[in-house]
C-alpha cells in the first residue's frame, strides 16, 4: 500500500512538470499602426528555424538576427528558435498551425522544406500561399568532377573512362534536382543512395567512391576550391539562376558556365523540352529564392512591411555584405518589391502540374513511391 | 610545426581568452551535470555570444565548453545512474553500483583522473597528427565503414555475457527501434504510423535517459533508502586518483583507441563510450567484477571519451563533416566568426587549429580540476533519502527529455522506455546491447547498402575490411576461449 502511494505521487510530479513545460507565454492585444511604429525597442520578434543550431540555414538566420534587430524600426529583439523534427516540416506546421499570427513570429524557410513541399511528404500542415514573404535570399550549387576519375572537362561528360557515379542523400531531397540536371544533360550517371550528408558525400568523392558531385556555393568555396587547387578536382558548371525564364550565370561564379550553356556546348543546341521545364521550375524553387523570411497570412501587414523595410537597411549594412560573403555567398538579398515578384514566380512554380511532373520523374527514373 | 605551435599557444594565452577558456569551462560543467542535456544545448546557449568575437577567443569560449562537457558528464552517470550525456552512458556500468557501495567519491576522482588524461592524450595525438591525418580518413570507405560498425555490434555478445540469449534479443529490440524514421538510403518511413514525431526516429537523449534513468528512480523509491544504502560514504576522490594511477596504461590505451574512434566520420560519442567499456569488459583481467562496481570499467570509457573530442576534430575541422550534433554548432559558430572548416585547417588557417587544440588541452585541465574539486561535496548526493531526491529528479528528467526535440513525444517516448527499461531491469535483460544496436542501426544499414549499391561483392576483398573481420572474430573468441580456459582451471 505505502509502495502504491509513493508511485503515485510520482505520477503526479509527472503530471505537475507536463503541465509546467506546456504552460505557454501571455498573449498581448494586435497593434494597429503603422510599420514605423509597430515595434518598440523591448519587443522580441522569434525566428523560428526548423533544422538545429549550426545547420546552413541556422547559421544564415543567426547571422541576420542581430542586423535585423538594429535595422527593423523601433529595434526590437530577433531571436532564433530552433523548431526540428520531420526534416523540417515539424517546425513550419508550428508556425503556421500553433504561432500566433500577431506579427511576433517569422519562419526562415530553406531549400529542403520546399522540397518536401513540391514531393508532398507525409506530414506536411502548412501552404506557402498562405504566407507573407518579407525578404529572401538565394543560393547556387556547382557539379564538379574528379579528374582522375575519368571526368576532367564537360566534354568527357558524355565519355567518361569510368562511369559517372553520384553520390546523394536519397531520392526525396534536394539532390533530385541534381537527378532532373543529369537528365536535362542526357547523361548516364549511377547514382548511389544513402549518404549521411554532403560533407559524407565530399569524403566519398575524395576517395573516388563517388567521381561526379554538387555543392551549394559556400560548401564549394571552403571545402572544394582548395581540391581544385591541388588538382583533385575540376568545376564543371552551376545551376545558374532563373530570371525571367532563362537561366543565367550564378552570379557567385561568373566564370563557370550554367547548365543551360553546357547543354548547348554538348548537343549545339539550348536545352528544351518537358524536364528543362520542370528543372528550371524546381531550380527557381531552389536556388533563385532558396531561403525566405515568412509571415502568416493573416500577420499584421504593418509588422510584415516593417521587417521588409529593415532587410532593405540590412541589405545595404557594409557589416552584414562583408560578413554574409562568408556565410551565404556573394549574393544580394532579395528585398523589397523583388521579393513579391520572385515569391510569386516561385508559387507559380510550386503548382500542382508542376509538382505532379517532377514526383513522376522521380517515380519512373528512381524507384520514388508514388503519391 | 612546433613552433607554430608555440605561436598558437601565445595566441592563447591571454588574460582574456583564457578567462573565455574558464567561463566556457565552467558553462560546459553546468550542461554536462544536467542529465539529458548534452553538447548540442550548451552550444546553442553560448552560439549567440560567439557573434561578433574574434576568432580566437569565440573559439575559446565554444571549446572551452565542448572539452569539458564529457568531464562533468560523469556525476549523474555515476551518482544516480542516469546519462549525463551521450558519451558516458557506459560510465554507469561500474560507475553507479560505485555509488550504490558508497563509493562515489572514489568513481569520481578516478573518472576525472582519467577524463583529464585522455583529454590530453587526444590533444597532443592531434597535434602529432593533424597535418597527416586526412588520408586516414580518406582511407575508411562506405566498405570499411560498415565493418566498423559491426566492430561495434560485436560490443552487444560481449556485454550480454550473464545471459546470451536475452542480450541478443535485446539488441534486436535496439536495432528495430533504431529503424524507427526515415530509411537511410530509400525514400520511406518506417514505423512512423503517419506520426511526424516519429520521422526523425526516437531521440537517443530519450531513449538513453528512459532506459536507464527511469528503472533506477523507481527501485530508488521502492527500496525507500538513498542510493549508496547506507549513511556514511567510504573513499574518497584521493584513493579514485590512485586507482587511475595503478591503471595508467588502461588509460593511455584507452585514449589511443577514443581518438581512433573519434577520426572515424559518422559513428559517434555513444559507440567510442561502449567499444572501449566493452573491449576492457573483455580483456582486462579478473573480470568478473565488470557490471558490479569494477572501477576499471569507469576509468576506460572516461579515458575514452574526451580523447575522443581530440579524434572527432579531425572529420569535423579538416572535411567539415560533423561528428555530433556539438560539432555541428561548433562548425556554425566557426562560420558566424568568418571561418570555414576544410583542407585549409592545415594550411593557411593552420595557426587556429592549433588554437583549438590548445584551448582542448587546456579547458581539460581546467575542467578536470574543477570537477575533481566538486567530487567531495557532490558525490554527498548518494546520501539523500530517494523520496527527496526523486521527486526532483524527476523534474528533471522530464524536462531533459521534452528538450531533445520539444515535442510532447518526447515525453510520451521517456515513459514507455522507462516502462520498458524497468521490466527489463527487473527480468534481469541486459540493456547496454538495446542501446548499442540502437546507436548503430542506421549506420549499420546506411554503410551496408552504400558498400553493396557501389561495389557489388567486390568491397569484402579490401584488406581494411578483412583485417577488421579478423579482429572482430578475434574479440569474441578471446573471451570465451579464457572462459574455457577458466572452467577447466577451477575445475
Amino acid at each position: 500500500m505505502r509502495q502504491c502511494s509513493k508511485f503515485f505521487i510520482a505520477a503526479l510530479m509527472l503530471a505537475a512538470s507536463v503541465s509546467l513545460v506546456f504552460a505557454g507565454g501571455a498573449a498581448e492585444a494586435p497593434r494597429d499602426v503603422s510599420p514605423d511604429e509597430f515595434y518598440r525597442s523591448n519587443d522580441t520578434i522569434e525566428m523560428i528555424i526548423s533544422w538545429s543550431a549550426g545547420g546552413g540555414t541556422d547559421t544564415i538566420g543567426r547571422l541576420m538576427a542581430p542586423y535585423l534587430s538594429r535595422h527593423i524600426s523601433g529595434q526590437p529583439n530577433v531571436q532564433v528558435v530552433n523548431v526540428t523534427g520531420g526534416g523540417g516540416i515539424e517546425g513550419h506546421n508550428e508556425f503556421a498551425l500553433r504561432r500566433r499570427a500577431d506579427g511576433f513570429n517569422m519562419l526562415f524557410s530553406a531549400g529542403s522544406s520546399k522540397m518536401a513541399y513540391l514531393l508532398n511528404e507525409p506530414g506536411i500542415r502548412f501552404d506557402f500561399a498562405d504566407m507573407q514573404p518579407a525578404f529572401g535570399v538565394p543560393a547556387g550549387a556547382v557539379i564538379y568532377s574528379n579528374p582522375r576519375a575519368g571526368v576532367s572537362s564537360v566534354q568527357d561528360l558524355l565519355n567518361p573512362s569510368e562511369p559517372l557515379r553520384f553520390g546523394s542523400i536519397g531520392v526525396a531531397s534536394t539532390d533530385a534536382i541534381v537527378l532532373l540536371a543529369f537528365d536535362v544533360l542526357g547523361l548516364d550517371v549511377q547514382t548511389i543512395f544513402g549518404y549521411e550528408g554532403s560533407g559524407a558525400i565530399r569524403i566519398a568523392f575524395e576517395q573516388g567512391e563517388v567521381n561526379i558531385n554538387r555543392d551549394g556555393t559556400i560548401g564549394y568555396l571552403g571545402n572544394v576550391l582548395p581540391l581544385v587547387e591541388e588538382g583533385y578536382a575540376v568545376p564543371l558548371f552551376t545551376f545558374g539562376q532563373v530570371r525571367d525564364g532563362e537561366v543565367v550565370r550564378d552570379p557567385a561564379f561568373p566564370e563557370l558556365p550554367s547548365i543551360a550553356e553546357v547543354h548547348e556546348e554538348l548537343y549545339g543546341t539550348p536545352p528544351s523540352g518537358h524536364t528543362w521545364e520542370i528543372f528550371k521550375a524546381v531550380s527557381q524553387v531552389l536556388f533563385t529564392l532558396e531561403k525566405v523570411m515568412w509571415f502568416q497570412q493573416d500577420a499584421p501587414e504593418s509588422a510584415m512591411l516593417a521587417v521588409r523595410e529593415g532587410a532593405v537597411r540590412v541589405s545595404q549594412d557594409p557589416d552584414f555584405r562583408a560578413q554574409g560573403q562568408q556565410v551565404f555567398g556573394p549574393y544580394e538579398l532579395i528585398v523589397g518589391d523583388e521579393i513579391e515578384s520572385a515569391v510569386s514566380d516561385m508559387l507559380s512554380a510550386l503548382s500542382v502540374e508542376v509538382r505532379q511532373d517532377f514526383v513522376q520523374f522521380l517515380v519512373d527514373n528512381y524507384d520514388l513511391d508514388p503519391r | 610545426m612546433l613552433e607554430a605551435g608555440l605561436e598558437a599557444l601565445t595566441m592563447i594565452l591571454q588574460p582574456a581568452r583564457m578567462g573565455f577558456i574558464l567561463l566556457g569551462s565552467v558553462i560546459g560543467i553546468v550542461v554536462g551535470i544536467l542529465p539529458g542535456m548534452g553538447g548540442a544545448v550548451g552550444m546553442s546557449v553560448v552560439l549567440p555570444f560567439v557573434f561578433g568575437m574574434d576568432p580566437y577567443s569565440g573559439m575559446a569560449l565554444l571549446m572551452g565548453m565542448v572539452a569539458v562537457i564529457h568531464t562533468a558528464d560523469t556525476f549523474p552517470s555515476v551518482l544516480l545512474g542516469i546519462p549525463g550525456s551521450a558519451g558516458s552512458q557506459s560510465t554507469i556500468m561500474d560507475g553507479y553500483p560505485l555509488a550504490q557501495q558508497g563509493q562515489a567519491a572514489r568513481a569520481l576522482g578516478a573518472a576525472f583522473t582519467a577524463s583529464l588524461v585522455g583529454g590530453l592524450i587526444g590533444a597532443a595525438l592531434l597535434f602529432g597528427t593533424v597535418s597527416v591525418a586526412r588520408p586516414l580518413v580518406l582511407a575508411l570507405r562506405s566498405p570499411e565503414l560498415f565493418m566498423l560498425t559491426l566492430l561495434g555490434l560485436s560490443m552487444m555478445a560481449i556485454l550480454s555475457q550473464s545471459s546470451p540469449l536475452a542480450g541478443i534479443l535485446s539488441g534486436v529490440l535496439g536495432l528495430f527501434l533504431g529503424s524507427i524514421g526515415g530509411a537511410p538510403a530509400i525514400s520511406r518511413y518506417r514505423f512512423t504510423f503517419d506520426l511526424i514525431y516519429l520521422l526523425d526516429g526516437i531521440p537517443m537523449p530519450v531513449l538513453a535517459l528512459g532506459l536507464f534513468a527511469l528503472p533506477e528512480m523507481l527501485d530508488l523509491l521502492v527500496r525507500q533508502t538513498n542510493i549508496a544504502g547506507q549513511a556514511e560514504l567510504s573513499g574518497s576522490w584521493v584513493e579514485g586518483i590512485k586507482d587511475a594511477i595503478k591503471h595508467r596504461w588502461l588509460i593511455v590505451w584507452n585514449a589511443i583507441l577514443g581518438v581512433l574512434i573519434g577520426v572515424v566520420p559518422g559513428l559517434g560519442g555513444p559507440v567510442v563510450n561502449w567499444v572501449t567499456y566493452g573491449l576492457a569488459a573483455r580483456t582486462c583481467k579478473n573480470n568478473e567484477n565488470f557490471g558490479k562496481g569494477d572501477i576499471r570499467g569507469v576509468i576506460a570509457p572516461e579515458a575514452a571519451n574526451n580523447a575522443k573530442e581530440g579524434g572527432a576534430l579531425v572529420p569535423t575541422m579538416l572535411f567539415g563533416v560533423p561528428g555530433s550534433s556539438t560539432t555541428a554548432i561548433l562548425l556554425g559558430g566557426l562560420i558566424l566568426m568568418g571561418i570555414q572548416a576544410g583542407p585549409r585547417m592545415v594550411s593557411t588557417d593552420l595557426p587556429i587549429m592549433l588554437t583549438i587544440i590548445w584551448t582542448l588541452a587546456i579547458a581539460n585541465v581546467f575542467g578536470a580540476v574543477l570537477c575533481l574539486s566538486l567530487s567531495g561535496v557532490v558525490s554527498k548526493i548518494s546520501l539523500i533519502p530517494g523520496k527527496l531526491l526523486v521527486p526532483f529528479l524527476f523534474v528533471i528528467m522530464i524536462v531533459a527529455s521534452y528538450q531533445s526535440t520539444r515535442h510532447w513525444g518526447d515525453i510520451i517516448t521517456f515513459v514507455v522506455i522507462g516502462i520498458l527499461g524497468w521490466v527489463m531491469k527487473r527480468i534481469d535483460w541486459p540493456r547496454a546491447p538495446l542501446i548499442i544496436g540502437f546507436v548503430l542501426s542506421t549506420p549499420a544499414e546506411r554503410y551496408l547498402h552504400l558498400s553493396m549499391s557501389r561495389y557489388g561483392f567486390e568491397w569484402m576483398k579490401s584488406p581494411i575490411v578483412i583485417g577488421i573481420a579478423v579482429a572482430i572474430v578475434g574479440i569474441l573468441f578471446y573471451g570465451s576461449l579464457r572462459g574455457v580456459k577458466k572452467e577447466k582451471r577451477d575445475a
